[in-house]
C-alpha cells in the first residue's frame, strides 16, 4: 500500500469488519482496488476469475460484491446471479463499460449499482459507502475521469442513498434536483 | 438420428443443477451462451432452458448462424425486425459462425429490439451456442467483444477441460 493512496482514502469507522468481495478480470486493477477498500476499513477478499469468484462465494457471504463485467470467457453478471441465488442479501456493484444496454441489464438482473468506466478506486469506495448507508467524511480529491470529477464536486453528505441504482451522471442530477426543491420549500 | 441420440446421452451434455437454478430463477431474463463439444447437444439444452421459463411459454425459434449470408439475413434479422412474441426463446445455433459484419448488425439489432437490455417483462430470451472457443476468437479479434459479453450473461461451458 502506498502512502499516497493511504492519504487519499478516508477510513470510515462504520466500515470496519464489513466484508467486501472483489472480482476484477484485470489483475493489475485488483491491487489498487483492494488497497482502497482495505484503507477504508473493509475486510476484503479478491479474485480475478470466475473460478475465484465461485470459491469466494462458497467460503462465506459478503456484504458487498464488486465485480467487473469482463472476466475472460465469463461475464461478471453471471457471478452476480450466482451470488444472488446463493446469498440474496449481498449487494452487488457491477463495473463495466459505459453502455446503457449493459447498465440496464445489470440493474434489471439485480445489481445495486452499475459503475461505468472510467472509475477510480476511491469512487468505488464512495459508492459502496453510499450503498451501505454509512456515514462519510468529506470526499478525497479524485485523480482522473470526467464522471468521477463531476460526482466529487456535487456529491455531499445530504442524500448519499441517491447514488444507488443509477449511474454516476443520473445520481448527480437527482441530488441537484432534490437540493433545489427542498430549498424552495 | 443415431449419432445425435448417443451424443445426447453423454453426461457432459447435462446442465449443472446450480446453473439450472440460476437460469430459471434469478437469471430468468438473461442471455445464455452454451459452449458445447458437439453442436447436437446445444439445441436440446436450449430447449431445456426454454421449457424452464415461467408459463405461458412462447415459441422456440432456431436460427442457424452457419447459413449462407442471404438466408441468414432473412432468418435472423427478418425475425428480429418482426414484432417479438411474448416469452419466446430465440436460439442462435453456432453463433461463432456469424461473419464480422453480421456480428455488428446483430449487436445493433439486439439493442434496438431491447433484447440485450430488456425491461421487464422480457419479450424474448436469447440462447446462443458454440462448439468453438469463442473467447479465443474475441482475443484474436475475429468475434466482437461487446456482442460476446451481451450474449454470455450466463455462460455454461460444458466442454471438457
Amino acid at each position: 500500500m502506498t502512502g499516497a493512496t493511504r492519504n487519499r482514502i478516508c477510513v470510515d469507522p462504520g466500515a470496519m469488519h464489513t466484508s467486501i468481495g472483489i472480482v476484477d478480470g484485470q489483475p493489475e486493477d485488483l491491487g489498487p482496488l483492494t488497497t482502497a477498500f482495505l484503507a477504508a476499513g473493509y475486510d476484503v477478499d479478491g479474485g480475478t476469475s470466475f473460478a475465484d469468484a465461485m470459491n469466494m462465494l462458497d467460503a462465506r457471504p459478503r456484504a458487498v460484491l464488486v465485480v467487473t463485467v469482463e472476466l475472460g470467457a465469463y461475464n461478471g453478471l453471471h457471478v452476480m446471479l450466482r451470488c444472488l441465488a446463493r446469498h440474496p442479501k449481498t449487494r452487488v456493484v457491477v463495473v463495466g463499460p459505459d453502455s446503457a444496454a449493459l447498465r440496464n441489464e445489470a440493474l434489471t438482473l439485480g445489481a445495486s449499482v452499475y459503475a461505468a468506466r472510467p472509475v477510480t478506486p476511491e469512487t468505488l469506495v464512495s459508492r459502496v459507502n453510499d450503498l451501505l448507508g454509512q456515514r462519510r467524511r468529506p470526499q478525497p480529491v479524485l485523480s482522473h475521469g470526467s464522471r468521477a470529477r463531476t460526482r466529487a464536486t456535487t456529491d455531499g453528505p445530504a442524500w448519499p442513498s441517491l447514488a444507488t441504482h443509477h449511474s454516476a451522471g443520473e445520481s448527480v442530477r437527482g441530488v441537484i434536483f432534490r437540493h433545489g426543491f427542498d430549498i424552495k420549500r | 438420428m443415431a449419432s445425435t441420440s448417443s451424443v445426447d446421452e453423454r453426461p457432459a451434455s447435462v446442465l449443472p443443477p446450480d446453473e439450472i437454478h440460476v437460469i430459471c430463477t434469478v437469471g430468468a431474463e438473461a442471455c445464455v451462451l452454451l459452449s458445447v463439444c458437439a453442436s447436437a447437444d446445444a439445441e436440446r439444452l436450449a430447449r431445456r432452458i426454454h421449457v424452464g421459463r415461467d408459463s405461458p411459454r412462447g415459441r422456440f425459434l432456431t436460427v442457424d448462424c452457419g447459413l449462407p449470408d442471404r438466408t441468414l439475413d432473412e432468418e435472423l434479422f427478418g425475425r428480429l425486425e418482426r414484432p417479438v412474441e411474448t416469452r419466446c426463446t430465440l436460439f442462435l445455433h453456432e453463433v461463432g459462425r456469424l461473419p464480422f459484419d453480421q456480428q455488428m448488425r446483430l449487436m445493433v439489432a439486439l439493442r434496438n429490439r431491447g433484447l440485450a437490455s430488456r425491461p421487464a417483462p422480457s419479450p424474448a430470451r436469447v440462447v446462443s451456442s458454440t462448439s468453438e472457443d469463442l473467447f479465443r476468437r474475441v482475443v484474436e479479434g475475429s468475434f466482437d467483444a461487446s456482442l460476446f459479453y451481451s450474449l454470455n450473461t450466463i455462460h455454461v461451458d460444458l466442454r471438457p477441460h
